[in-house]
């Protein structure tokens, strides 16, 4: 297993058409349920990640500044960070990484603390109340291991989604970058240590929809899980240091209070 | 028939092919005596149409008092579901044959319709799905592929052929006993399809289409000097063996040569070579007709038999034989003036063609406005709309051209996640969750104008319907200027239907508000185009 080479998903979002064969596939494959949504006026649907919903096409109206019109489609979901903020919060190792650098979630271990939801600069992480167990995508680990594609590739009609070795898969998305020209640009490789879910993206990032622009782990993950744990566990002082940086890890950016979608309602407009 | 010798007239074999269609329906029973059964058919009268459309408007008018409804949903699919729904309500009886129940089946107890005052005896059976089934499939490019069944039916369904088969089997029996109107035609029928187990015998179905010898057949080649003996029972090699005196039968001569002689069912065939490279796959599935994969493939090649693209060589003349995919003919090219054929045999002249008989306008392309639009006078000419079409003028075929009241242009279409009505694919959570309800798109500049909010319900109606729903403002609609005026269009799909979702939250079908009008040729429905107006809800 170990000898496996790293991988990486690519998402060409110039060749998506929105099918949303991704989103079914995926939600099959994880045998995820589907729930009842209502029409908000837009294409997307459900409006935004949630537990049954790993991966979505977010559905984008854009016009440049000469008021060029173009309707921009992402598919969003787990970007399986190098170093990952979700990995490094999780106190019980329930997310962690997979012999394959993606990043695993052993949902039996998970105990719903929502730590990784707060942490994740990507979003993406949802809870469940009803089952009090966090949900994400793990790019269809034991497809991996059997050498096929994740699902969402297997479904994608239009080679807008591929997946290959790591140093491949990067240099593909340069050349295709170059093909396209302007904005285009490689989305992943750079930060976090590198994402194993990278973008081709037709524009800049600060275009998109929920996109971070410069992702990174937040600093209080990294003060408290790199420098601080450290040094509480060497004594009882520990525990004052804990208290103080548990505040800091929640004051800037709380859980959203999304774990009330179990029945999935969503009524009404925007 | 052409009197140039260089047309194959290839349809001069068209009493082969239709004698032994009358052969493989009545078998024994059509002699040359009777003329093979030829009255006992049903015939099309001459200047009448039978479209959806036309079979509504009889249904509506009390002409047509029965309905087989096959995997088909017309009380959301066809224009002017009103009209259609109130048609259903004059029929004496509707058989429903599909894999989920729909608003068809159930318009019985439709909104607005009492079920105390409606006489109609409805039955459902269910159907087996594709994947519940074994049989051919074929495609647009022409392939007949065989697939298996994967899996049994739940509960009750059987395959479609199967129900048919077994509800023709019981009629038939009914008129031995009773008799009835045109007796013969049913009670001479052959119609023994069903296994020792009394099931649809998939095998004896495809062997009857491909066609089979009823006597033992001596047939000459006077070209090649041959002479070749099939026996009684053989299947037929391909259509060209088919006999106009009876001596074979065939289901559909197009077909013929996909169960060859030999007991093969080509359909089966999962070759994956592709020698010419060009995509043709020939061992993979059958190709009607004989295998070939291009139709009038002959017409590649320049009229010395070289292909007019070296590089993408479908077929080509060696001065002996043609090479490549199976040629539209076995004649040379057509440089050579005796034995030589146009490539385009199955056409009268043997050659292409823009325009021919058969058509209700034309040659030459003209702009008609839709039936019913915004404008008065059609600004290219003075008539404003197809006089070729056909006017449906029941009480319920209302129109509202150049309309204060209907001011805009609707468009309809499908959304991905949905098939057609929705009536498969609106039970399937993963789908309906992407594509809960009916909506409708509108343009920034009319959602401003109307004070309509994107995500806020709206009423969107036509002369002949409504059709509440979501509103969708959207840069993707942008109001046009005709005449030097203003008209917005607006969009919606046609997926959804009352009976499902449960609780009504779909909506309904889109076709209420659509006109009875369609193309003058094919009468595929004029859906594209049609007025309404857009209110707050």
């Amino acid at each position: 297993m170990n000898n496996k080479p790293e991988l990486v998903k690519l998402i060409d979002t110039t060749l998506c058409t929105a099918c949303r064969g991704c989103q079914v596939a995926c939600k099959q494959w994880n045998e995820m349920p589907g729930l009842r949504t209502r029409q908000r006026g837009t294409y997307q649907n459900p409006e935004d990640l949630q537990w049954n919903t790993w991966t979505l096409i977010r559905f984008q109206e854009y016009e440049d500044k000469d008021g060029k019109f173009q309707w921009i489609f992402r598919k969003d979901g787990c970007m399986h960070c190098t170093d990952a903020a979700c990995v490094k919060v999780c106190p019980s190792g329930a997310l962690h990484y997979t012999p394959l650098k993606t990043v695993g979630l052993d949902r039996n271990k998970c105990i719903g603390c929502k730590e990784c939801v707060a942490a994740c600069p990507f979003h993406i992480p949802r809870y469940n109340a009803s089952t009090d167990k966090v949900y994400k995508c793990d790019l269809c680990y034991t497809r991996l291991t059997e050498g096929l594609p994740p699902a969402c590739v297997k479904s994608c009609p239009t080679g807008a989604l591929t997946i290959g070795e790591k140093n491949k898969m990067i240099k593909k998305a340069y050349a295709r970058v170059k093909q396209l020209g302007g904005d285009a640009n490689v989305y992943g490789d750079k930060f976090v240590d590198g994402t194993h879910v990278i973008y081709v993206l037709q524009f800049k990032p600060e275009v998109y929809d929920e996109l971070p622009v410069k992702p990174s782990v937040p600093l209080s993950v990294v003060i408290w899980k790199d420098l601080l744990k450290p040094l509480s566990l060497l004594g009882a002082g520990g525990v004052v240091a804990g208290s103080f940086v548990h505040y800091m890890l929640h004051g800037p950016k709380a859980p959203p209070p999304e774990g009330t979608n179990e029945a999935g309602k969503t009524e009404g407009g925007e | 028939m052409s009197k140039d010798p260089q047309s194959a007239n290839y349809y001069q074999n068209y009493p082969k092919f239709f004698v032994s269609f009358l052969k493989a329906l009545w078998d024994d029973k059509a002699t040359k005596e009777n003329g093979f059964g030829y009255h006992w058919l049903p015939k099309m009268d001459d200047g009448k149409h039978y479209s959806t459309m036309h079979m509504v408007d009889a249904m509506y008018k009390g002409k047509v008092k029965g309905y087989f409804c096959v995997g088909a949903d017309t009380a959301v699919s066809t224009p002017n579901s009103n009209k259609v729904r109130k048609a259903m309500e004059n029929l004496d009886w509707l058989v429903g044959e599909n894999i989920f129940n729909n608003e068809t089946y159930e318009f019985w107890r439709g909104p607005g319709v009492d079920p105390k005052k409606i006489k109609t005896e409805c039955f459902l059976l269910p159907a087996a799905a594709t994947m519940e089934k074994e049989g051919s499939q074929s495609n647009s490019g022409r392939w007949v592929q065989w697939k298996y069944k994967a899996a049994d039916a739940p509960g009750d369904g059987l395959p479609v052929g199967e129900i048919e088969i077994k509800i023709m089997a019981a009629v038939k029996k009914l008129y031995e006993k009773e008799g009835g109107p045109n007796a013969e035609a049913i009670v001479n029928l052959k119609w023994d399809y069903l296994d020792k187990q009394g099931h649809y015998d998939v095998i004896k179905v495809a062997k009857q289409i491909n066609g089979v010898f009823l006597e033992d057949t001596v047939i000459e080649d006077k070209a090649k000097g041959t002479k070749t003996e099939f026996k009684k029972g053989q299947l037929v090699p391909t259509f060209g063996n088919l006999q106009a005196d009876g001596k074979t039968a065939c289901g559909n001569w197009i077909i013929s040569g996909s169960y060859t002689a030999d007991g093969i069912n080509k359909m089966q065939s999962r070759g994956k070579e592709d020698p010419t490279g060009l995509g043709l796959f020939p061992n993979w599935a059958f190709a009607w007709p004989v295998n070939r994969r291009i139709i009038y493939n002959r017409a590649s090649c320049d009229v010395n038999g070289k292909p007019y693209n070296p590089k993408r060589k479908l077929l080509e003349w060696t001065g002996e034989k043609w090479v490549g995919d199976v040629p539209d003919g076995p004649w040379p090219p057509m440089a050579d003036k005796e034995k030589g054929k146009y490539p385009f045999i199955m056409k009268t002249d043997g050659v292409g063609a823009l325009f021919g008989p058969g058509m209700v306008d034309g040659p030459f392309s003209e702009h008609y406005e839709p039936f019913e639009g915004p404008l008065a006078k059609n600004p290219m000419s003075s008539q404003l709309i197809n006089p070729a079409a056909e006017i449906f003028n029941s009480d319920m075929d209302k129109l509202e051209r150049a309309s204060e009241k209907f001011p805009y242009v609707c468009t309809t279409y499908s959304c991905t996640e949905h098939w057609c009505t929705g009536a498969l694919t609106r039970w399937q959570a993963w789908l309906l969750e992407m594509q809960p309800e009916l909506y409708v798109e509108i343009s920034e500049q009319l959602a401003k104008e109307k004070g309509i909010q994107n995500g806020a319900r709206v009423k969107v109606s036509s002369v002949r319907g409504e059709a509440p729903c979501v509103a969708m403002v959207t840069k993707r609609f942008k109001p046009f200027t005709v005449e030097g005026k203003t008209v917005h269009q607006v969009g919606m799909p046609f997926n959804y239907g009352w009976l499902f979702p449960e609780d009504g939250s779909g909506g309904d079908s889109t076709n209420m508000l659509t006109p009875t009008a369609g193309c003058a040729n094919t009468f595929c429905p004029e859906y594209k185009a049609f007025m309404v107006n857009v209110e707050k809800a």
